[in-house]
């Protein structure tokens, strides 16, 4: 069932993808054609070999970071959520092992291509670098670092106006979810001596097909500029350990004002939702009468409610060697978490991006 | 007060038709798709580089050789991307820069290096009434008998144009001779 809804979905990217590889008919496109090659060009839109191409590659660098415990709208002090070794205080929410603070960063590679004055796509590598401070009661272990890197899921993704008015446009992508990411990673943990397969916080992929889908309105009067978008990511299935990450879903607006030339401050505020994971990893588990040694390891801990505020500029010179380059720098804090917890909450997020179009 | 919880039966129990409404929800908004206020279609959008192109050969003795004014009745037959085109020629040619500018029946053109005249347009335009020096463009058969110079034709799926020579001779209007190797000269009929 999952898996031929899949297969639908890529025909469905596909059927609508293809005809238009052929239809180059943007401004700067034919701007440059001569009068020659404007007649060879067919009006059913075929046989229209044009040069220029629209590409742009991005690069972007994310860092977040999750500190502090939270339960619901609470924090709750790291106390309450280690074990004290005493057996008769042992619950569902306290553990013996607990991430302090979680690092994670992410080099996002995209290539675009504009394949006509509508439509557009872009393949997204992430490659991903993280890592998490521990306190334990386990001997040896009172306090230790695990890290992980490597190559996350890569996104294909497809993007279309959907409708375009004078000085606003919406916007709309989907896309498929490769399972390139390792779910597979080991580390050295207190669990048991030797390399374990470690928690989902610290794999670098789904190891699932997911859905991203997304709408997005674009406005512009004068200096200033706004939008609003909605987004959500769809597990198909579980992975090959037997769970899946939570379906995730969010909410977006935004508004900016070209105070110069190439200068544009920009003030966002952002909510996403997380579903919790599904399924159990069997190998994080341990004989126990509570047989989850941290938070990270029970898929019931993880996902909730966030809005972030983020603030940040974006550089966009207009002319000179420069002109088709951006660069861009935002600040996100959350101003609300409600979060099945006890979980680690996050602190916030900062991301610098480069962008090139040729 | 309900808690709304990533844990609540409403998420659990609907994603799966969730999912696949989405899914059926953006394959249907890309079926009705491009519904674009200003779309213009392919025909049209290379007429409109055939003109900006056009404007790069047009020369008048007595007019700015620096500044050429390329006149359209119609704003809506090439919306927007008319301007997007001549905007990318004129950074690609630093000395010469062309204006789009729209006219009316009843206001003067003698400040135009070219005028387009639509297939609605034409039934309102007399060409002989025109000034001598004016490159006129057409898109209607029968137009380069009724006075035109230059006329656009479909033939084979692909747009073409035509030109009348002794028209442009006799009303004094220069075009450079590469673009005269490119065109049907006083095709029939047309």
């Amino acid at each position: 069932m999952k898996t031929s809804m899949l297969r639908i979905y890529i025909v469905i990217i596909f059927y609508f993808l293809t005809p238009e590889l052929y239809a180059h008919e943007s401004p700067a496109e034919l701007a440059n054609l001569s009068n020659d090659e404007l007649s060879k060009i067919k009006l059913s839109g075929h046989g229209h070999d044009v040069t220029e191409s629209r590409w742009s590659i991005s690069y972007r660098y994310r860092r977040s970071v999750f500190e502090g415990y939270r339960d619901g709208t609470k924090d709750i002090p790291l106390s309450q959520v280690l074990f004290d070794g005493n057996p008769a205080n042992r619950t569902s929410s306290n553990f013996p092992i607990v991430p302090t603070k979680i690092t994670q960063e992410a080099h996002i590679f995209n290539v675009g291509y504009r394949i006509n004055e509508l439509s557009a796509i872009s393949v997204v590598v992430p490659y991903i670098l993280q890592s998490t401070d521990h306190v334990s009661i386990i001997p040896g272990y009172s306090s230790f670092e695990i890290s992980t890197e490597g190559v996350g899921d890569v996104v294909l993704l497809y993007e279309r106006d959907m409708f375009q008015w004078e000085n606003s446009l919406i916007l709309a992508k989907v896309g498929v979810s490769f399972p390139t990411g390792s779910i597979n990673k080991v580390g050295n943990t207190p669990r048991s001596s030797g390399n374990q397969q470690l928690p989902f916080t610290m794999q670098l992929g789904s190891g699932t097909f997911d859905l991203p889908l997304g709408i997005n309105y674009y406005g512009q009067h004068k200096k200033w500029s706004w939008g609003a978008g909605a987004n959500a990511k769809f597990r198909l299935e579980r992975n090959s350990r037997n769970y899946h990450l939570g379906h995730t879903a969010g909410a977006v607006v935004w508004s900016g004002m070209q105070i110069s030339a190439w200068l544009k401050p920009v003030f966002k505020i952002q909510y996403r939702f997380s579903d919790r994971i599904h399924g159990l990893d069997k190998e994080l588990l341990v004989s126990q009468a509570f047989p989850f040694p941290a938070s990270i390891t029970n898929p019931r801990l993880f996902g909730g409610h966030k809005i972030l505020a983020s603030f940040g500029f974006d550089l966009s010179p207009q002319s000179g060697s420069l002109r088709n380059h951006s660069l861009g720098f935002r600040y996100a804090k959350p101003i609300y978490q409600n979060l099945n917890g006890p979980q680690v909450k996050e602190d916030g997020i900062i991301s610098v991006s480069w962008n090139l179009d040729f | 007060m309900l808690r709304i919880t990533s844990r609540h039966w409403i998420f659990t129990f609907f994603w799966r038709p969730l999912c696949l409404l989405s899914v059926l929800l953006i394959a249907i908004c890309f079926i009705i798709t491009p519904v674009k206020a200003n779309e213009i279609g392919l025909e049209n959008k290379i007429k409109a580089a055939f003109l900006a192109n056009f404007m790069l050969y047009v020369e008048n003795r007595e007019k700015d050789k620096d500044v050429r004014y390329l006149c359209l009745y119609d704003k809506e037959k090439f919306g927007k991307f008319i301007h997007q085109v001549v905007e990318e020629k004129n950074k690609k040619y630093n000395n010469l820069i062309v204006n789009i500018s729209y006219i009316s029946l009843d206001q003067p053109v003698d400040y135009c290096h070219a005028v387009f005249i639509s297939s609605i347009d034409t039934q309102f335009i007399n060409l002989k009434d025109f000034p001598k020096d004016i490159l006129t463009i057409g898109e209607v058969p029968g137009f380069l008998l009724s006075g035109g110079m230059i006329n656009f034709f479909i033939e084979d799926d692909s747009v073409y144009f035509a030109i009348n020579l002794d028209v442009m001779n006799r009303r004094g209007v220069l075009l450079s001779s590469q673009l005269l190797k490119l065109a049907r000269i006083n095709k029939n009929n047309m």
